[in-house]
Formats: C-alpha cells, sequence, structure tokens
C-alpha cells in the first residue's frame, strides 16, 4: 500500500478553553480530493491550519507524505524540531487561505517568486520563468507586473494558487478558498482548483461549494462539533446520509 | 398640486418643469466670509508685528544666518538627529520584536525598558548620562559579575557630546519601540501566516512582509518623532554641546543681540522641519502606494 498523502490521526485540539478537534481521523490517498464540509465553527479551518502546523495538535499526530510536520522521532519519543526544518517541511504544502493573503506590497510576479527563492533557493531568472507560466496556467499572464490591489476577488485567489503552486507541494490546502468572493467570481476559482485536482494533485478542501464538491471530491467528511460525523464519497454522503446529524446540515445549505 | 405631481410620478423621463440640479445656486454664507476676514485680519496683525519691530533686527539675522558658528551649531545638530534616529530607531525595531517575541523574558526586559526611558524626561537623562563619572568612577570590560580585564576611568569616557548621543539615542529608542510596536501589530496577522505556510523563516517574514506593510502605520507618528527630535536636541546646550541653540547663545553672550539671534535658530528650526515634513510626505507615498485610493 502506498504512503497516504496526508494521515491524520485522532487529533485533538483546544482553542481557548473549547475542545476545537475531538479526535478526529482523516486520511487523504495520494492524487485524490478530499473535501471537508460542516457547519461554521466546527472546526474545519483549524483543522486545515493543524495539516501544516500553523496551529499545533495538543494531541494524536499528523503525517504528510509519511512525515511528522513539527517533530522528529527517536526511541520511541517525539522531539520538537528546529524551525528552519518546520519551515522546509512545510513548504512542501501549499495552502490557499479564505481572504487570499497575497503580499499587497509586492506585485503578481514577485509574491509568487518569493518562496521559491528565498527557501528553495531557486535562480531568480529560472524562479520568474516558473512564475509566468503558472501564471499563464490561471489565466493571468498579462497580470504579472501588476500590484494585487489592482486585481479582482477571483484574480487574486488565481494567484494565491500560483503562488503555492510555485513551490512544486505534494498536497495543496484550500480553507474556503471561494468564500469571501462575489457570487459571479466563484466559477473561475473553482475551475482552476478543479483542473488541479485533474492532473492528480492530492487536495484537502474545505468548502461550502455542494456541486463543486460533488464534481471533484473523491472523499467527503463532515464535520461537526470537532468531530467527523460522516465520511466517504460524495454519492453516498450526499444523496444518502446515515446520519441524521449530516441530513439535518445538508438540507440548509444550497446544492 | 396633487394631481400634477401625480403626472410627474408617471413620467419617467427628463422632466422640463424642475431645474437642473447643476445649476443650483449656492446658500449664500455670510458666516464664512466673516470669519475669513477676521482670521486674516489677525494673521496681518502678527505679521506686521513681526516685521515692523525694529528689535527683531532683520539686517542682524541676515548677516549671521549663515555664519560660520551657526553653522556649524547647525551641523551639530543634524548629525545628532541623524545618530540619535538611525541608532534610536534600529534599537526601538529590535526592542519592538523583543517585545512581540514568544519569550517572556525578552518582551518583560523590553516592557522595562520602554517603562523606564519613556517616563525620565530626556534633560534628566542627559543630566545623568553627562554625570556618570560621578555615579560610576569607572568602567570595566571583564566576566559579568567576575574579575575585570580593562578598566578606563568614566569622566575621559563620556564627554557633553558623547552624553548627548547616548541619551538622545536610548530616549529615542523607547519611543521608536511603541511606534514600531504599533506598526507592526496593524499588519494582518494572516501575512506572517500567509509567509510562514510558503515556508519563509521569521526574520525574512519580518524583513520582506511584515515591515515594509508596517512602514504604513510606522511614518506618521515616526515622522512626528522626528521633527520632536530635532527640536529636542536644543536641550543639549545644556551639557554645553555646540549644538545651534548653543551656538547663537556664544553670539547674543558676546554682542546682546538676543532676539535676532534666537530668530536665526528658529527659523533653521522651520528650515529643518519643513525640508522632514516634505520627505516624510514621499516616503509615505512611497509606502503606500500599494493601497489603491478607495
Amino acid at each position: 500500500m502506498t504512503v497516504a498523502a496526508v494521515e491524520i490521526h485522532e487529533v485533538g485540539k483546544a482553542l481557548g478553553g473549547r475542545q476545537v478537534l475531538d479526535g478526529v481521523s482523516l486520511t487523504v490517498p495520494p492524487g485524490t480530493v478530499t473535501c471537508v464540509i460542516g457547519p461554521s465553527g466546527s472546526g474545519k479551518s483549524t483543522l486545515l491550519r493543524c495539516v501544516n502546523r500553523l496551529e499545533r495538535i495538543d494531541r494524536g499526530h499528523i503525517l504528510v507524505g509519511g512525515e511528522l510536520l513539527g517533530h522528529g522521532w527517536r526511541g520511541g519519543r517525539l522531539y520538537e524540531l528546529p524551525e528552519r526544518v518546520v519551515a522546509r517541511r512545510r513548504a512542501q504544502i501549499g495552502m490557499v487561505f479564505q481572504n487570499f493573503q497575497l503580499f499587497p506590497h509586492l506585485t503578481v510576479l514577485r509574491n509568487i517568486v518569493e518562496a521559491p527563492v528565498a527557501v528553495r533557493r531557486t535562480p531568480r531568472r529560472e524562479a520568474e520563468r516558473q512564475a509566468r507560466e503558472l501564471l499563464d496556467r490561471v489565466g493571468l499572464a498579462d497580470k504579472a507586473d501588476v500590484l494585487p490591489g489592482r486585481l479582482s476577488g477571483g484574480q487574486q485567489q488565481r494567484v494565491a494558487i500560483a503562488r503555492a503552486l510555485a513551490m512544486a507541494p505534494r498536497v495543496m490546502l484550500f480553507d474556503e478558498p471561494t468564500s469571501a468572493l462575489d457570487p459571479e467570481l466563484v466559477g473561475e476559482v473553482l475551475k482552476v482548483i478543479r483542473s488541479l485536482a485533474d492532473d492528480g494533485m492530492t487536495m484537502l478542501v474545505v468548502t461550502h461549494e455542494m456541486g463543486f464538491v460533488r464534481e471533484v471530491a473523491d472523499q467527503v467528511a463532515l464535520l461537526d462539533g470537532g468531530r467527523i460525523v460522516e465520511s466517504g464519497p460524495p454519492s453516498a454522503v450526499l444523496d444518502a446520509p446515515t446520519s441524521e446529524r449530516t441530513a439535518r446540515f445538508l438540507a440548509g445549505v444550497p446544492h | 398640486m396633487i394631481s400634477s405631481l401625480a403626472v410627474r410620478s408617471s413620467r419617467h423621463g427628463v422632466h422640463p418643469a424642475v431645474p437642473d440640479a447643476a445649476f443650483a445656486r449656492p446658500r449664500p454664507r455670510p458666516g464664512r466670509w466673516i470669519a475669513a476676514a477676521a482670521a486674516l485680519l489677525l494673521a496681518a496683525m502678527a505679521l506686521h508685528a513681526l516685521c515692523d519691530n525694529p528689535v527683531f533686527r532683520w539686517d542682524v539675522v541676515r548677516t549671521y544666518f549663515t555664519s560660520h558658528v551657526i553653522v556649524q551649531g547647525l551641523l551639530t545638530t543634524l548629525w545628532l538627529t541623524a545618530v540619535a534616529l538611525v541608532a534610536g530607531f534600529s534599537l526601538g525595531t529590535v526592542l519592538a520584536v523583543m517585545r512581540l517575541s514568544g519569550n517572556p523574558v525578552l518582551s518583560a526586559l523590553s516592557f522595562g525598558y520602554t517603562w523606564l526611558f519613556r517616563s525620565v524626561p530626556m534633560l534628566v537623562q542627559l543630566l545623568f548620562w553627562y554625570n556618570l563619572s560621578l555615579l560610576y568612577p569607572r568602567l570595566s570590560l571583564g566576566v559579568p559579575f567576575g574579575p575585570a580585564f580593562v578598566r578606563f576611568p568614566t569622566g575621559h569616557l563620556i564627554g557633553g557630546f558623547a552624553a548627548a548621543v547616548i541619551g538622545l539615542t536610548l530616549h529615542e529608542a523607547g519611543q521608536a519601540a511603541e511606534i514600531v510596536r504599533a506598526g507592526i501589530l496593524s499588519v494582518d496577522r494572516g501575512q506572517t501566516e500567509a509567509a510562514q505556510a510558503l515556508g519563509l523563516s521569521r526574520a525574512r517574514t519580518l524583513r520582506r512582509i511584515v515591515l515594509p506593510q508596517a512602514m504604513r502605520a510606522i511614518l506618521p507618528p515616526a515622522g512626528s518623532q522626528v521633527i520632536g527630535l530635532i527640536k529636542g536636541t536644543s536641550i543639549v546646550s545644556v551639557i554645553a554641546v555646540q549644538d545651534l541653540l548653543f551656538a547663537t547663545q556664544l553670539v547674543y553672550n558676546r554682542n546682546y543681540l538676543v532676539v535676532p539671534l534666537l530668530l536665526v535658530a528658529t527659523l533653521w528650526y522651520l528650515v529643518l522641519t519643513t525640508v522632514l515634513s516634505v520627505l516624510q510626505h514621499y516616503l509615505e507615498r512611497f509606502f503606500g502606494a500599494h493601497r489603491s485610493p478607495r
């Protein structure tokens, strides 16, 4: 059996005295798309942020490509890795945020080039060539020298995707990538994500777009109260939910 | 009346009976004119008092404005300002980062520093540094709390100028720490997270992502701070550093032309702050360029 791209095992996490994640287990096989759905405050974003260690977990473990992100392993005990090593491992995981988080003072091109040059030591010229290719791929080849503030939300999010892809990540995490967009801009972003899925990119996507889930996901997990209530292929979870909680959630969202 | 309104609302196009808003006559505002005239009159009177009084001796002002001793003093003031500005803001940035770091000891030390140096008046501090030899007659280099390798007497080490530089820098750092801290806090935490998610190191995130954006919030208070610093340097005349003010005092102690020489100093301070304000304007434009106007 191949190593799972992401393996989340019995993860618990408390934030501000509240148990946000309460024993979550989820496995993302390589080359597949897993969508996490659930009501707001159910811990979806926190789960995603734990995967690339923007948040620390209290218990359990998360393996990405068979590797622990923040810890090494010796004699049956974990020891915390130096920040430098964590940063290097983190760079193998691409993350796209709900509100884009492009660097507003850098042009689109420099947004994309920053990490490959600083972290991977790619020569700037080479990094820029790759960045232009990626921009072409997300349909923004003509926006390379523009500041992010001049772009629409949909365009900004596509740049953010290109920026994450520039590090050639093994896994992409999407944290509600279309929630901050005007309705007419959602489509262009989903199209880009869909094309990544078609290319076999491994993805973990938190989303409310049920149409997208149905079309792209190999696996859906419904998170509620910090626990996974139900998971399985979209046809099963969305059309024939076994739990009453899932049915109630699905009844409340358009799809 | 009612029937005519009904007719109007039923038509959706232009109504010839209602003139266009573009040609509306503005409401008369006599109060504005009176206030403006009164203010102008007061300003004219002040200006007249300034130019007409023979005690001002504008001819003397003109003679001394670029005289050697004054220009020397001016250069000292500029030099003091520049050193205290660069050193103060560098130390202030370090203090701000210490304060925001997760390390409780560094954070507390930074807080303590800022508390102390913002509380003690600059004049008191300058006098302390100038009289350091009374407090610690000798300084030594060696193992902390252990044996010393080299000792030197403090009296020779810290003269007036060094005391001024140290005092101004440490004072400035306390202020700068708070300004820089506020600037860093003004940047969305998500920016740091995005940089971290890309694998950028903490130092690079701070230098390339956070600080350039923090500049927008740092510059306006920093500008006021630097203008305050330029004027603040005049305090060093009490410890006999020959800055701009001290130079004018030297001259008027000889020739008793107190008012025109104070005017010379005043005009130079005006020139300096004006140049700084213009510089600040362009810096703000440069660092705020990514913000498109709303």
